[in-house]
């Protein structure tokens, strides 16, 4: 673990193990997701890895129907519209990630949400994203 | 750490300024919409201006390699204006390109270096699919994050903004609707705007054009019967729908400046810039909020006041940047015109309409008259200095008398915020 940097990149490998791992500044105690070198508030370099819960509530939300390109792709559209959100995860970062809904269920702002991983495959490639699902 | 002094190092004033028409221009690239902003920008000028004497130029634009296939714009446009080989510098800050622009005018001529800057902005946009725009503005955000992993697209981060303020705050959709109808009465007005009607005129029309093909006429009442109607007003994203969102548009907007102490050999309507802020605030999810309010909005809006030694209050009018309905709403509590959580309902009492003490968006704002990205924020001003001169044409506020104005323009989803206050002196 030593090895990865402190970078956008590092999160996303730590993605594709499962694991959501998180900068915490040593000095003032911020955390950071993505992890990130420089904090913000004491804008000190001592920075921790941290693993996060992926618990968390929801602070905002929307369902797009107009999607983009990538999200069309993989059938989505103004017959299959997605949700996606802001959510704050427990140990106090928010983070901006897809929230998977299941048909005929509504959610609401302030409801807790888990973190799960999805995996999608697209010529060859396979990424492993972030999401929410509510608890 | 050493306090800053928040203070211009000399007066800088408006002597000049307009914006091309708005909307669908098939043919025209930024250069011709900008050679039709200044062109109407010079015009503007009462004691007339040589464009020799023009020392720089500032042009906000946010992505003509995307949109255009064109980078290095800078030069292009100063060779076109006809201005080369005076220095041309791009700005880009999203849909606040301009306004910074404007900014980075005024503090040049602050400076000392120049005395007489042009300022402006351009984007061209509808030459792109829906499909491609949307991309290309998505590239505003903090792509990896928001448009990557969340698949964010811009009126979702906007939707889920209002999500979160109508849970707050008890509002609902009827609440962003008004900004909407009231943003279209007034654009009614703006014979440059791109939508230049009110949504009783869509209707009006829809229902004529429905009786014509033999179609069933809507039923609709009013406005708010037609919003509701979602064959007519479709969801984009939750809870905006259609009439919540700028359009996608093709303009530009020109606005020339000058030393204050020199300001009078240009006219004697003197407007003043009484401040200027930015802040850059980045992405939403480092903000510690609830995403009800910009921090960055509310963080150069108490710089600007501060700068220009005056109150919310003392405001008398100011454009907004509506590219979605909920940013408008956003925006007037976060300048300290209406407390959290009271600016839905104030819009609806009309209490920013073009009537009232404090007129919001007299230009039809982004909504009506059009968001050519890099425009605006210099669109927002010079409509502000028509009003201030009195020089708006059907759309003078002629109901109260204007020395204050204010433009609130921001970039992304309020990760560069810009604000100016303009005064008549």
């Amino acid at each position: 673990m030593a090895a990865e940097s402190f970078s956008i990149n590092s999160y996303h490998n730590f993605l594709r193990k499962r694991r959501i791992m998180a900068s915490r500044c040593e000095d003032s105690g911020e955390i950071y997701l993505p992890p990130r070198p420089i904090c913000r508030v004491s804008h000190s370099r001592n920075m921790e890895w941290m693993e996060l819960s992926g618990k968390g509530t929801i602070v905002a939300f929307t369902t797009i129907s107009i999607v983009p390109a990538a999200m069309a792709k993989r059938g989505y559209g103004r017959d299959r519209p997605y949700t996606t959100g802001f959510v704050a995860l427990e140990e106090g970062p928010t983070v901006p990630a897809r929230i998977e809904v299941s048909e005929g269920s509504a959610i609401q702002v302030g409801q807790p949400v888990k973190a799960t991983f999805l995996e999608e495959t697209e010529e060859d490639a396979t990424t492993v994203t972030l999401a929410f699902r509510p608890l | 750490m050493k306090r800053k002094k928040n203070k211009l190092g000399r007066g800088v004033a408006v002597i000049g300024g307009a914006m091309s028409h708005f909307g669908v221009f098939p043919g025209m690239g930024s250069r011709d919409l900008l050679a039709e902003a200044f062109t109407d920008a010079l015009a503007t000028v009462e004691k007339g201006l040589d464009p020799k004497d023009i020392d720089a130029l500032y042009i906000g634009n946010f992505c003509s390699e995307l949109f255009e296939g064109q980078s290095h714009l800078g030069h292009l446009v100063a060779d076109w204006l006809g201005l080369a080989p005076r220095p041309a510098t791009r700005i880009e800050g999203a849909c606040a390109s301009s306004g910074l622009a404007f900014r980075e005018g005024v503090l040049a001529i602050a400076s000392g270096i120049y005395d007489i800057v042009l300022v402006g902005g351009v984007e061209k946009m509808t030459d792109a699919s829906t499909e491609d725009v949307q991309e290309f503005l998505s590239e505003a955000s903090d792509v990896s994050m928001e448009a990557a992993q969340a698949a964010f697209t811009f009126p979702g981060i906007f939707g889920s903004m209002a999500s979160a303020y109508m849970a707050r705050y008890h509002a609902t959709r009827k609440h962003l609707m008004h900004v909407s109808v009231k943003n279209h009465n007034n654009g009614a007005l703006n014979s440059k705007a791109q939508f230049g009607v009110t949504l009783q005129d869509v209707m009006e029309k829809r229902k004529k054009k429905a009786a014509e093909r033999g179609k069933p006429v809507p039923a609709w009442a009013n406005e708010f019967d037609f919003l509701e109607d979602e064959t007519v007003n479709p969801q984009v994203a939750s809870p905006l729908h259609l009439f919540d969102c700028s359009p996608v548009s093709d303009g530009a907007s020109c606005m020339i400046l000058a030393a204050e102490e020199i300001a009078r050999d240009f006219g004697d309507n003197i407007v003043r810039v009484a401040a200027t802020a930015q802040v850059s605030a980045g992405p939403a999810g480092t903000w510690k909020s609830d995403l009800t309010s910009l921090p960055g909005v509310r963080q150069a809006a108490s710089e600007a006041y501060e700068m220009a030694g005056v109150q919310p209050g003392d405001i008398d009018l100011a454009e907004v940047h509506d590219c979605f309905t909920i940013a408008e709403i956003i925006a007037i509590e976060d300048l300290g015109f209406f407390e959290p959580g009271k600016g839905a309902q104030a819009i609806a009492d009309c209490e920013t309409s073009r009537e009232s003490k404090r007129p919001i968006n007299i230009s039809g704002g982004l909504k009506s008259k059009g968001h050519p990205v890099g425009a605006t924020g210099v669109a927002q001003l010079q409509e502000i200095w028509h009003q201030l001169k009195g020089s708006a044409e059907g759309r003078q506020v002629t109901h109260k008398d204007l020395r204050l104005g204010m433009t609130h323009n921001v970039g992304g989803t309020g990760g560069t915020c810009a604000i100016h206050i303009l005064e008549r002196i």
